[in-house]
């Protein structure tokens, strides 16, 4: 059950990793209208290569409320990290875990060091990264029956520009142009769960989950079908006892724009369509997705965030909340909530 | 809840430089190892934790490139980094993800390759406004913690001497330990150069290669896959402030471990942990602190840690056997290195220990340390727990 929720603004932040994950924490905390005493567990996601520090969750102990507690870090995107936390509370060996995901991608370049996610002896030689692995999946996409003008009108509608402006956009790699990827930027953001399923005013109940993760070599993989995501998917959906017609709103996680078409595919969805934001009754990445601005590592918990807020507000009744880590999203996350009165 | 078991574990031969083996090679080699011990193919895992600083080695995301070789195509497959406490830290989410229900097993595997980079570089990459001017990687913290051990607690190089020679003779008895040496002598040790007064070379553990697996089964599986299951009765972990100058008297403080392990004492209802335990594989970066353990783990008093190594407690053949694998002091690839602690208190259970089998062994303690004082600590135990 997601107890609360918080978030810094995403964007370029001035202040050091403490201090914006101190501000999500807090937000969360009062969200949830606990305090860090009722806490049993916080598990956290960060990357050291990308705070430049190591052990990197060391930097933020005192403001996650972790000094002479239990913690774990995760190494991949927040979405995992919540994934461990649902595990923990499942055990029945925990009450209330906290979730806290951060990066500063400004403070690092991003795109070099994914180069050192990749294989180094076959794939890092070749200078494969993120943009290059998705420019290669975009490009077997297209050559598939792949739309060029779907993917501008996923990155005009997400990133709020015109389709004139994705167009004109640089080279990325090509086909990808500069505004076919979601930018890059500062934030943290942090969910509580709880046991208690009683407990208000939250009423988010998680009744899926699901995490899978491919082949590493490119040629191995199936970079259309996305096999991982849908393991994951169908695992949640299992779990939870629901089909995908059932679903009211989808939160997925697209760093390039070719990608959300992908991923909701995998998931089946209805076919997604970014010009109408409702497709069949799933609303799809209404938050704007990765597009609105969310950094690496922590764009899957904001997914979750967002899922969840959406439920609480009464928006939803069953959300999906997607997370996503490696070349061409190597790896998946997939969250299903549900609203209960 | 869900009983959960070690039922299988699986290591590397651990040594300075595995230049035949690349990373994957390395996991593949302690993963075959542990599916063989217990009996199983890959098919059976359903889970995968893995445990690595890849920060040592200049990665980002090595479970990506890695994680097929730990059978992790299409499963579910994350990975935990927490300094020293790595494997432990993943030996205890891989615990939780079984416990959850979510899975019936979970293989959990740590693995470094510090040959392949330059760790004392990395560990020197501290919070860059305060701690890393003052950095010096682990050798430094060790050399300041220890000072203000030895004042405070009375505890001397001989002490620690002996402690060196004790760990490097139960390594040669590990088939897998990378620092074998039944020959060292006591005098040896106490004259091994000086790195960082008052830590000497034999003082100090190694960076190693290396990779260590164990699988974990609920109940109902556990008991088909060993007729010996190595159960998890308790686990618990502690973390502290980030700051160097915030963790005066480390050693002789120590309060991560000592409250994460009175949590799991009170839980067990261990009164006195030297008789209660029959094995002890814990976490020991340097000599000293193997002393200062002593203490914090309540095997002794304060004071008392040189007494205990002095009058052979904790040799093989003592009342508690500290580290009959050889410890950290012996082998120390640091993401393999709490997972390494974990299989060998789980084979001690399952009878599989050979030569540093100590006979008998119902009830194991095992305990994690890095970073800044963070500290795990979980019991395992040949009866199910209640």
């Amino acid at each position: 059950m997601v107890a609360g929720v918080g978030r810094t603004t995403y964007g370029r932040d001035e202040r050091s990793i403490p201090e914006i994950v101190y501000e999500a924490v807090s937000c969360a905390l009062a969200d949830a209208r606990m305090t860090r005493d009722d806490l049993d567990y916080i598990v956290t996601a960060s990357i050291d290569l990308f705070d430049g520090k190591v052990a990197s969750s060391v930097l933020i102990t005192e403001v996650i409320g972790a000094v002479m507690k239990e913690e774990a870090r995760v190494s991949d995107d927040g979405a995992a990290a919540f994934f461990q936390a649902a595990a923990m509370i499942l055990s029945g060996r925990k009450k209330n875990v906290l979730v806290v995901a951060h990066a500063k991608n400004t403070e690092s370049n991003y795109d070099a060091l994914t180069e050192w996610s990749c294989d180094p002896l076959f794939m890092q030689p070749l200078g494969v990264n993120d943009p290059v692995a998705a420019a290669l999946q975009a490009d077997l996409w297209l050559g598939s029956g792949g739309q060029t003008e779907w993917m501008d009108r996923v990155a005009a509608v997400r990133g709020n520009v015109s389709m004139e402006e994705v167009r004109i956009s640089r080279f990325l790699a090509e086909p990808l142009r500069e505004r076919h990827r979601a930018p890059v930027c500062d934030g943290a953001c942090a969910v509580v769960l709880t046991s208690n399923v009683e407990r208000r005013p939250s009423n988010v109940v998680v009744t899926g989950l699901g995490l899978c993760v491919e082949s590493h070599y490119l040629g191995d993989r199936d970079l259309i079908g996305c096999p991982a995501l849908k393991s994951a998917g169908d695992r949640a959906f299992h779990l939870a006892g629901w089909k995908q017609s059932e679903l009211d709103l989808a939160e997925i996680s697209a760093p390039f724009a070719h990608q959300e078409i992908l991923w909701t595919r995998a998931l089946g969805l209805p076919s997604a369509d970014a010009r109408r934001s409702t497709i069949d009754g799933v609303s799809l990445n209404p938050s704007g997705g990765w597009f609105a601005g969310n950094p690496y590592v922590v764009a899957g918990l904001e997914r979750i965030c967002c899922a969840a807020e959406a439920v609480r507000a009464g928006r939803a009744s069953k959300a999906l909340a997607h997370g996503c880590w490696g070349p061409a999203g190597q790896g998946h996350a997939v969250v299903l909530l549900e609203g209960r009165n | 809840m869900r009983r959960v078991a070690i039922v299988a574990t699986g290591q590397t031969d651990h040594a300075k430089a595995r230049d035949d083996a690349s990373q994957p090679e390395l996991i593949y080699e302690a993963v075959s190892r542990a599916l063989a011990d217990g009996g199983l193919s890959p098919g059976d895992i359903d889970a995968v934790v893995l445990a690595n600083m890849e920060l040592f080695e200049g990665r980002m995301l090595p479970d990506l490139w890695c994680g097929e070789a730990a059978t992790a195509f299409l499963k579910p497959c994350i990975k935990i980094a927490t300094g020293g406490t790595s494997g432990t830290s993943a030996v205890i989410a891989g615990f939780y993800q079984v416990a959850s229900g979510l899975f019936d097993t979970a293989l959990v595997v740590g693995w470094e390759k510090h040959s392949e980079g330059h760790t004392q570089t990395g560990m020197s990459m501290t919070d860059p406004l305060w701690d890393r001017n003052v950095a010096g990687g682990a050798l430094n913290n060790f050399a300041i913690s220890i000072s203000q051990y030895m004042r405070t607690r009375g505890a001397t190089r001989e002490a620690a001497a002996r402690v060196a020679v004790k760990a490097r003779h139960n390594a040669a008895l590990n088939p897998h330990a990378h620092l074998k040496m039944p020959d060292l002598t006591f005098e040896q040790a106490m004259e091994s150069r000086v790195l960082a007064e008052p830590v000497r070379l034999l003082d100090m553990c190694p960076q190693s290669d290396g990779a260590c697996a164990v699988v974990f089964a609920s109940e109902g599986k556990a008991e088909k896959i060993s007729s010996r299951p190595a159960w998890v009765h308790a686990a618990a972990t502690r973390h502290d402030k980030p700051y160097l100058g915030d963790h005066g008297d480390r050693l002789s403080t120590m309060r991560t471990l000592r409250s994460a392990a009175q949590e799991v004492y009170s839980k067990l209802e261990i009164r006195e942990p030297l008789k209660e335990f029959d094995v002890a594989e814990i976490y020991e970066p340097v000599t000293y602190a193997e002393l200062a353990w002593y203490e914090a783990l309540g095997f002794c008093k304060e004071g008392e840690a040189g007494r205990l190594i002095e009058e052979g407690v904790t040799h093989l053949t003592g009342e508690l056997p500290v580290n009959p694998s050889g410890g950290v002091l012996s082998t120390n690839p640091v993401g393999a290195s709490g997972v390494i602690r974990a299989a060998e208190a789980a084979l001690q259970i399952h009878g599989k220990g050979g030569r540093r089998q100590v006979p008998d062994c119902r009830r194991a303690l095992v305990t994690g340390y890095g970073v800044y004082s963070w500290s795990d600590v979980m019991v395992l135990g040949a009866d199910r727990p209640n």
